[in-house]
């Protein structure tokens, strides 16, 4: 990467952190360059102390850096808070009330941010004298871009788009951005880089949320029904942003229990449906995920993690709900469970978690995170929307006798073929209680074992749909082994790692169950040790791994922090393990 | 009038002889008939319990959920479909207990699904325990001292949240209570026949004599439905006088037909439509 920068915006929630990091991002990624930005806030909505932090490159960007170059610091709080990260050639933009402040600013600043490299400068002055201090964040982007060395034009542009149609508002806007970007003209700022001339977008700006809802979509969702829960309430929320042209309902329950349900009673009538929740909604969920497991009634469930146990922390990220999705709920059914580790692949995978659903006619879940889910990102390639949608439904007209038609028939797949109630003379029976073919409650011991064994026949075709872990470097000595979103971080630690002759490589999984255990196996042959890389403080697919494979982790790097991985902490630790065994 | 025979199946009854859910099998049977109503044209939804297991013994589609649940499940079924009609079974604590939090909401959103409480005033599947309509010193035995607390009054909590459609049915008056069913089954909105129901095992107070001597019907030239106060007060009386019959109606018009999607049709009937989509994300 020749450009590499890092730029934090700090200060207390409600002041606008969003917006300038919105129009910082959204330069970037109109003139060409690649982007990551996570959030990092509390759980409140104003005060205390957050953070948008924005890596920008000409290559793809993968993970967040572990270091600041540019900290435009809202409050004096944030300098010293984020002083730890600063590089060495950094720079502090600190926000002052006037020009009187600005010469005692430093004086001001808690002693351990006092630095040569705070400039202190009037943001919320400068709004006012455009036209109002609301424009505070257009002023602090304005000075932010200047450093970065953009071109006025290219933010004069966003700015454009942003306020098309209020003429006074974009006016006295570019005012503000001018008065910022003037402010720091002639500062120096070390990495300051040439922009790309050629100004074409590398690919699409989106949350994790919005790529999950626009898989949604994709894949002919017609519910979903939820109950607010950070920090899978944004998949909801731009689900709802198509319900005026589109036919997809988003309808808010009055708990995670009744969402499932409602999911369950839709997909049962035959619409597909989905719900999304965190893992304490997900805990309400589990009884209505064995309800889907014995009906056989295909639903779809995301889980965005965050830490637990209990409300823990509601807007930090985590990966401690691994092993309990998949054994989540009484007893034994087959279900999907999938941890996308892209945008990208969280498309692909709501589309294809809708498939198979209906295909094997169990609930599938789909596992993210907050750092996914709430961090923008770039596509790498196009989201394209599939020209038909297969419904694995049978009607009247496939039947030689549709009175007697029964949901639960025996087949060796395992599947009965599905039909959908009141769409002719086929009676849709299906019940929460053990029951025999047709349908009825049965207490009979061969009812018993015959629907067990159905269940668990569609395990096997299940598993031949799984895919393997994805390898980077995979043919390495010592292997880092995680999954989900924390491909990125892994990938660029290997990177690292390499760039100083370590022979490390990367094995990420999205498909975690039905464990593809061959696959597995054969990804994990020919590696001398393997590390897995987790965040969660038991490494919970290290477990799953030996359980399922016999293969041993040598040791696991975890993170239960609730912040998001960094490929520099992930390379560090890797080399103090690597180091011991020299 | 037709053929109520049409919906008797060959599925063993499970219920004990002499209980009241079977005149609540037969009044749906009835109005279902008399509506004209084919087997596969119904859906019936239910939670667990005693009451639960009604669809079983009709020949419908049925969809026999989680105990406490089945009023999520036929939402969700109602919006997928807006043109089923669903009839929901539940028992006193599956409803009023259990599922208490769905049935606020169910009230809140008047969607247009006919719920049938079998209230036998206790737990009848798990062997009679109080239940949420238990009376004040009903004793069990796992309340050996009598319920220390007092009965919740459904009809009353209903009135309090809007609802639209609140009436009371007795298993012992077939064929008033199929007519309370069809009402409620025409009803655009969302209705609640709360139904006194005799539990012949657990529950020696709430006798066949017991309601004989206190159930009257609501006489429908003299009482009007639509006077929200004087429902109210119905809904008081229980001691001496039970009244049966619709307590309170208004006019109404169902959640289905307030939402943005669905106004061009049933969700289920829509198409997909790729390019559509396509479009539509590429813009957002
Ligand atoms: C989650 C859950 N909790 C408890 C039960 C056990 N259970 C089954 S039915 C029932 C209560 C039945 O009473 P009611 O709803 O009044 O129905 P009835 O049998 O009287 O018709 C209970 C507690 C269950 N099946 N599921
Ligand atoms: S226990 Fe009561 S409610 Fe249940 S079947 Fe017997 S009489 Fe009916
Ligand atoms: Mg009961």
């Amino acid at each position: 990467m020749s450009i590499d920068v890092t730029v934090t915006i700090g200060g207390e929630a409600g002041q606008g952190i969003q917006t300038v990091g919105d129009i910082i991002a959204r330069v970037c990624h109109k003139a060409g360059l690649y982007l990551l930005a996570i959030n990092d806030f509390e759980s409140r909505i104003r005060g205390g102390h957050s953070f948008l932090q924005i890596r920008i490159s000409d290559q793809p960007v993968l993970a967040p850096h572990h270091k600041i170059d540019l900290l435009i610091a809202l409050n004096a709080e944030t300098c010293a808070l984020h002083k730890k990260e600063m590089a060495e050639n950094g720079l502090v933009l600190l926000d002052v009330e006037n020009d009187a402040e600005k010469d005692d600013s430093k004086e001001n600043l808690p002693e351990e941010a006092r630095e040569k490299n705070v400039l202190p400068i009037t943001f919320s002055q400068m709004a006012k004298d455009a036209g109002g201090k609301i424009m505070t964040n257009t002023v602090a982007a304005g000075a932010c871009l200047a450093l970065l060395g953009a071109p006025f034009s290219a933010f004069e542009h966003i700015l454009k788009t942003t306020f098309a149609e209020k003429e006074k508002i974009l006016r006295n806007n570019i005012t503000a951005g001018r008065s910022g970007f003037d402010a720091v003209k002639n500062t120096d700022f070390a990495k300051a880089f040439d922009w790309p001339s050629d100004g074409s977008a590398k690919g699409k700006l989106l949350s994790g949320s919005q790529a999950l809802a626009f898989g949604a979509l994709a894949a002919d969702c017609r519910l979903a029904a939820f109950y607010p829960m950070s920090p899978a309430t944004g998949i909801m929320i731009h689900l709802a942003e198509f319900m005026d042209q589109l036919p997809v309902l988003v309808e808010q329950a009055e708990d995670e229990i009744s969402a499932v349900n409602m999911i369950i009673g839709a997909s049962y009538a035959g619409v597909r449906a989905l719900t999304a929740t965190s893992g304490g909604g997900f805990s309400l969920m589990t009884e209505g995920l064995g309800l889907a497991g014995i009906t056989e009634t295909p639903v779809v469930i995301i889980n965005s993690q965050r830490p637990g146990p209990a409300t823990g922390l509601p807007t930090r990220t985590g990966q401690g709900d691994l092993l309990f999705v998949i054994h989540a709920s009484q007893d034994e059914f087959p279900r999907f469970v999938f941890a996308p580790r892209s945008p990208n692949q969280a498309y692909d995978t709501m589309i294809r978690a809708f498939h198979l659903s209906e295909k094997y006619q169990v609930p599938v879940i789909i596992l993210t995170d907050q750092y996914f889910n709430d961090s923008l990102w770039m596509t790498t390639r196009e989201m394209a929307v599939p020209e038909e949608i297969e419904r694995f439904v049978t009607t009247d007209g496939d039947m030689s006798s549709p009175s007697e038609y029964k949901r639960f028939k025996i087949t060796a797949s395992g599947i009965s073929p599905r039909a959908l109630p009141c769409k002719g003379r086929a009676l849709v029976r299906v019940t929460a209680n053990e029951h025999g073919e047709a349908g009825h409650m049965s207490e009979t011991i061969a009812d018993r074992n015959t629907m067990v064994e159905k269940r668990q026949a569609k395990t096997k075709g299940m598993t031949g749909e799984m895919k393997g872990p994805k390898g980077y470097h995979g043919e390495s000595e010592t292997l880092l082994v995680g999954w989900g979103s924390s491909d990125g971080a892994i990938r660029e630690a290997v990177d690292l790692l390499r760039s100083e002759n370590f022979d490390v490589g990367g094995l990420v999984f999205c498909d975690v169950w039905p464990f593809p255990r061959k696959k597995t196996n054969d990804a994990l042959s020919r590696c001398k040790r393997f590390i897995t890389v987790e965040q969660n403080a038991s490494s919970q697919l290290g477990l799953l791994i030996r359980q399922q494979t016999g293969h041993s982790f040598h040791t696991s790097l975890l993170q239960y922090d609730g912040r998001p991985f960094t490929p520099n902490w992930i390379a560090e630790h890797t080399k103090s393990v690597l180091e011991e065994i020299r | 009038m037709s053929d109520t025979t049409q919906y008797d199946n060959d599925y063993e009854n499970k219920w004990c002889p002499g209980c009241g859910n079977f005149g609540i099998l037969n009044a749906v049977k009835k109005s279902l008939a008399d509506r004209e109503i084919a087997p596969e044209k119904i859906l019936m939804v239910s939670g667990i319990g005693q009451a639960a297991k009604t669809p079983h013994f009709l020949h419908c589609n049925f969809f026999h959920g989680l105990h406490g649940r089945a009023l999520p499940v036929a939402t969700g079924a109602k919006l997928a479909d807006h043109d089923l009609t669903i009839l929901v079974n539940m028992g006193d604590g599956d409803c009023y207990g259990e599922g208490g939090n769905h049935l606020l909401a169910a009230l809140r959103r008047n969607i247009n699904l006919t719920l049938l409480v079998h209230n036998n005033l206790v737990y009848g599947l798990t062997k009679g325990q109080a239940s949420p309509t238990s009376r004040l010193g009903f004793v069990t035995k796992a309340q050996p001292q009598g319920v220390a607390c007092q009965a919740t009054n459904p009809l009353a909590l209903a009135l309090s949240q809007g609802a639209g459609f609140v009436a009371r049915g007795y298993c012992g008056e077939i064929e008033h209570l199929s007519q309370l069913i069809s009402a409620g089954i025409s009803y655009p909105g969302f209705s609640l026949i709360d139904i006194l129901q005799v539990c012949v095992s657990f529950n020696r107070e709430n006798t066949y004599t017991f309601y004989k001597d206190r159930v009257y019907t609501l006489d429908k030239e003299k009482y009007k439905a639509d006077d929200l106060h004087q429902a109210i007060e119905k809904t008081m009386e229980w001691e001496d006088k039970i009244p049966i019959g619709i307590i309170y109606r208004k006019e109404t018009r169902s959640y289905t037909d307030e939402l943005a999607p669905l106004q061009s049709g049933p969700l289920i009937k829509q198409t997909y439509d790729p390019k559509k989509i396509q479009k539509a994300i590429s813009a957002a």
